[in-house]
């Protein structure tokens, strides 16, 4: 990109004309962990990583590369369109499925074999030695995702990018990552508001707001499991709160109605949001204007319409750990060939989403990005140059 | 007959003729100009010698063809790679044997149709009693414990009957696949095993005759099924994909690794 950057250490807040684009952005944002998520398939997720990597590698950072799906194949598993390959630049490193690596027009050279065998073969983990196109799988679970960015981590890489696989979101969790990138278009719906209002919805469920009760020092997040419920309830007497051990909330919602103390109590779940919690909630008086927390917003798996009616009786939604969402990108071209004006789509996502810079990576266009939009004064709207 | 792998035509009445036979329906009237529009469209297809060998009107304004032709294209077949699920098939009495040495207790299966998907023919036959095209269902199994949820199953409650029974496996049907509403619905399953922390206990599985198993593997799963799969193939793919996660995390005690 910018040889005057290239030269320089990046350490402080970069001059303005470096930080056009937010995706060039993340790269100077301090962020360790980068995961790049999506509102479906082919809303262009290996676009914005391609960019990333270019940029880190522009300014001579070394970055490492990891996919919690399968990311640069040649041809798109379901639509068989061709796809963006991933393209590695000396120095980086890698960690994918040995069988992929064979078929990569890098050079690669292994580093370490990892004891993850997945369903593609053993993870190991690369360091590219010549540029080139490869292909990534790195584990289908966040606990083997998590093992080998720390690993990347270990032998040295700066910034970890982290592809998301289709529409899951699961690698944007606080444990795996720092900042995360949302990549909508075209593709998530037939029209243009369709687009807005899907990718609205996403965004208010990734940018859940963070528990700030006095409570929250008493409760360790990553202690907590899928069978542990905690009530809390305030009543005349002070705080009471209730541990309960479950087998699940998907299998135990109804005992956890029953237990609640009154309205206005507090439910923390060690585990999964799901739909019909939020349903069951919904219906019941005694859950008026309780508020559920989570460990972070990709535990939410209660659709936004299900969401909504919990609000709509008083609820409220936090999370432990807050997702920082550093910037949403646009892609205007669905694989059916459906394409939207690339800059209607970038103000229309822009204004829906007044508080996240939005992007269009290909044409090179931004919009909402901090110190430019008028409107400011939202606590998420900090970029990531803060 | 030495067939050319890096170099595969369709085979008509020789080796490498490249002649094929296609049939289409175009919403016009049958005539000779539409027989020529036939003949055009296949050359646009990039075949040679195109002949319409059928044509006959099938409604008002609609005509079908029949047409053969020369393809003038190959493909090499040493450059494709398909994803398959990684698995030595068994027998029925080799999988019952294996589990009973390798694993030693009865794997439990939960199977659903999920979603707005009632169309329960492909998980039927993997899972019931009888089975399918001379097999037994894994229902049989005395090794596998299993259960059938049926058709329309929300994710939430397939998730909950498989944390309830403790299941090894979680068996997902998707056979609409319209608009790609399997996909949202597979990440969605995907998404809440995660969130509930229980990924690394469940293998993941999906079938049914869009699903291939590369598709699993983006989306997250451990594999998938397409059409043609018996119930002893997937009773195979779990019964090892568990003897090897055990065998890891046995290994993973040990450190293997920093």
């Amino acid at each position: 990109m910018n040889q005057s950057v290239s030269s320089a250490k990046i350490a402080a807040t970069p001059s303005r004309d470096d930080t056009k684009n937010p995706i060039d952005m993340v790269v100077f944002s301090g962020a360790n962990n980068i995961a790049v998520v999506g509102l479906a398939k082919n809303s262009g997720k290996t676009v914005a990583l391609n960019a990333i990597i270019k940029q880190a590698h522009a300014v001579g950072m070394r970055i490492g590369v990891a996919s919690s799906g399968r990311d640069g194949e040649k041809l798109d598993a379901v639509t068989r369109l061709p796809k963006p390959r991933i393209e590695v630049q000396r120095g980086a490193l890698v960690a994918t499925a040995e069988k992929l690596a064979m078929s990569a027009s890098a050079s690669l050279e292994p580093l370490i074999k990892t004891k993850h065998v997945t369903v593609l073969g053993r993870l190991i983990i690369y360091r590219v030695n010549s540029p080139g196109a490869i292909e990534i799988a790195s584990g289908n679970k966040a606990s083997v995702v998590k093992s080998v960015t720390e690993l990347m981590r270990h032998l040295g890489a700066e910034l970890i990018v982290i592809d998301g696989a289709a529409g899951r979101r699961f690698s944007s969790a606080p444990s795996l990552a720092d900042t995360t990138i949302l990549s909508t278009g075209a593709v998530v719906a037939p029209t243009l508001e369709g687009v807005v209002s899907r990718t609205a919805q996403v965004v208010e469920i990734l940018t859940c707001p963070q528990w700030s009760d006095p409570h929250r020092q008493r409760f360790d997040p990553e202690s907590l499991t899928n069978q542990d419920v905690v009530l809390i309830s305030s009543g005349a007497m002070g705080n009471h709160v209730e541990e309960l051990k479950v087998k699940s909330v998907l299998v135990s919602a109804a005992e956890i109605i029953r237990q609640l103390p009154g309205p206005g109590s507090t439910i923390i779940l060690g585990g999964a949001l799901p739909g019909n919690l939020m349903r069951d909630l919904a219906a019941n008086r005694k859950a008026r204007g309780s508020t559920v927390v989570v460990g972070d917003a990709t535990r939410i798996l209660a659709t936004h319409r299900d969401l909504s009616l919990f609000k709509s009786r008083g609820g409220r939604i936090r999370v432990f750990h807050k997702i920082h969402l550093q910037a949403i990108t646009t892609c205007p071209v669905a694989p059916d060939g459906r394409m939207f004006d690339a800059e209607t789509l970038l103000d229309a996502v822009a204004k829906a989403i007044k508080h996240i810079p939005v992007v269009d990576v290909v044409a090179g266009k931004t919009r909402n990005l901090p110190g430019y939009h008028e409107t400011t004064g939202d606590e998420t709207g900090g970029g990531g140059v803060a | 007959m030495e067939v050319n792998m890096t170099r595969v035509r369709p085979y008509g009445d020789t080796l490498d003729d490249g002649y094929m036979q296609l049939s289409f329906t175009l919403p016009v009237q049958c005539n000779a100009e539409a027989r020529k529009a036939a003949e055009l469209l296949g050359e646009k297809m990039g075949l040679e010698d195109v002949k319409v060998v059928y044509s006959d009107n099938i409604a008002d304004n609609f005509s079908f063809f029949v047409v053969y032709g020369r393809c003038t294209h190959s493909v090499d077949m040493t450059a494709i790679d398909i994803p398959k699920v990684d698995a030595d098939f068994m027998s029925y009495q080799e999988i019952n044997g294996f589990i009973e040495k390798h694993i030693g207790r009865k794997i439990v299966v939960v199977a659903a149709c999920t979603g707005t998907d009632a169309h329960t023919v492909g998980i039927d036959a993997i899972i019931n009693m009888k089975g399918y095209r001379g097999e037994y269902g894994l229902e049989r199994y005395p090794w596998f414990t299993t259960y059938n949820l049926g058709s329309q199953v929300p994710n939430e409650d397939l998730l909950a009957k498989a944390i309830q029974v403790n299941a090894d496996a979680l068996l997902v049907s998707q056979v609409v696949t319209q608009r790609n509403i399997h996909i949202d619905n597979l990440t969605h399953l995907a998404e809440l095993v995660e969130a509930e922390g229980i990924r690394d206990k469940v293998l993941l599985i999906m079938g049914g005759p869009r699903i291939s198993h590369e598709l699993a593997i983006e989306l997250g799963y451990d594999a998938g099924f397409g059409p043609g799969t018996l119930p002893s193939h997937v009773g195979s793919f779990i019964a090892q994909a568990l003897a090897r996660t055990i065998r890891n995390s046995k290994e993973h005690t040990k450190g293997v690794y920093p």
